[in-house]
């Protein structure tokens, strides 16, 4: 879905729009009208349901994001703007384009980037919408966390090299794991690894992460960054994650590999 | 004193290069294509700003067993 949401006809025809994702377990966990909407529009068909409404938040139309079994991004975004094209709603003029990543106040913004094991070489430009094996990654994932005192603590400044236990930065490392798992709840069961903390600055070392999936499936990687402090203190931090996610593939006769590009950045900045 | 000079150079040296893998590991904007929409991070936002901008709300909604989602960050 985040692939047809990416493509450029979808952003152009979305751009009068306030777009917004509601996700739950069940629609008793949705916002009481979100959960009535989305009952009304259930099918077999597929779990994301797609509505306009308009200003004073009233249903104008809604469809289904996907048709058929193959998860298709070019025909899930033809479908998303022949649909908006046909749903009749008030269009105000669009305000300019701007980009608007997840933020925080006091915390960090994770970057996931995942590469599946049948794509080649990197993506050109303006390709992220079209179909391709591990297509569900076709979006990065962007996730803020907030700083709390275990963080601080862990990067405090040290007088000399010491080691950090990665799990000390489990809020953070555990955002670098793939979305779309589909087993298990998608979350971190064990997190291992010892990283090395300089006066320098310097920050590295290598992390493991064993998801809740019965199949125990695991990213591994390498964490490298540098810590600032100010008065002693932690200031603000940058750091690259370069890892692999294997997945057992549908047979569960191997499993396939996925290149992971993380970037964790402090907010703000 | 000349091998503090040395190893302050050394690390200088392995800071940049770990802020250059930053920079290449960070996605840039045409693969954070998704986030030119203009999100609301929440339904009661999106309706407050909808009310407010008099602008349509494009609304998906995603159950799923397996776990709580998020279309906006990702972990979907």
């Amino acid at each position: 879905m985040r692939g047809a949401l990416a493509h450029r006809d979808v952003i152009e025809a979305l751009r009068p729009f306030i777009v917004v994702a509601v996700t739950a377990r069940h629609e008793d966990d949705m916002p009481r009208e979100v959960g009535e909407l989305s009952r009304g529009a259930r099918n077999r068909t597929s779990n994301i349901h797609c509505f306009v409404l308009d200003a004073k938040a009233r249903p104008a139309g809604s469809f289904p994001a996907f048709r058929g079994s193959v998860v298709d991004h070019e025909r899930m975004a033809r479908g998303i703007c022949d649909e908006l094209g046909r749903i009749r709603v008030e269009l105000p003029k669009p305000p300019e384009p701007a980009m608007h990543l997840p933020d925080i106040k006091s915390g960090v913004r994770v970057y996931l980037s995942l590469r599946g094991p049948s794509s080649a070489g990197p993506r050109p430009p303006g390709d992220a919408g079209k179909a391709s094996e591990g297509n569900q990654y076709a979006a990065p994932v962007v996730e803020c966390v907030p700083i709390g005192e275990r963080e601080r603590k862990a990067l405090a400044k040290p007088e000399r090299a010491r080691d950090v236990d990665a799990a000390e930065l489990r809020a953070w490392l555990e955002q670098l794991t793939p979305p779309a798992i589909m087993e298990g709840m998608g979350g971190v069961k064990e997190i291992s690894g010892a990283l090395t903390l300089e006066p320098s600055g310097l920050l590295r070392g290598d992390v493991k992460l064993v998801l809740d999936d019965p199949n125990r499936s695991s990213c591994r990687g390498r964490l490298e960054g540098v810590v600032t402090w100010k008065d002693g203190a932690f200031a603000t931090v940058r750091a690259a994650f370069e890892g692999v996610f294997g997945k057992p593939d549908r047979m569960r006769r191997g499993t396939m590999d996925f290149t992971m590009k993380g970037a964790i950045e402090s907010r703000p900045e | 004193m000349k091998t503090l000079v040395l190893l302050s150079i050394l690390a200088q040296d392995d800071a940049a290069r770990v802020l250059e893998k930053f920079r290449a590991a960070r996605p840039s904007d045409e693969a954070l294509a998704i986030y030119r929409h203009d999100w609301a991070p929440t339904w009661e936002e999106a309706k407050e700003r909808a009310s407010k901008e008099k602008r349509p709300i494009f609304l998906v909604t995603n159950t799923n067993i397996s776990g709580p989602t998020n279309l906006y960050t990702g972990h979907c």
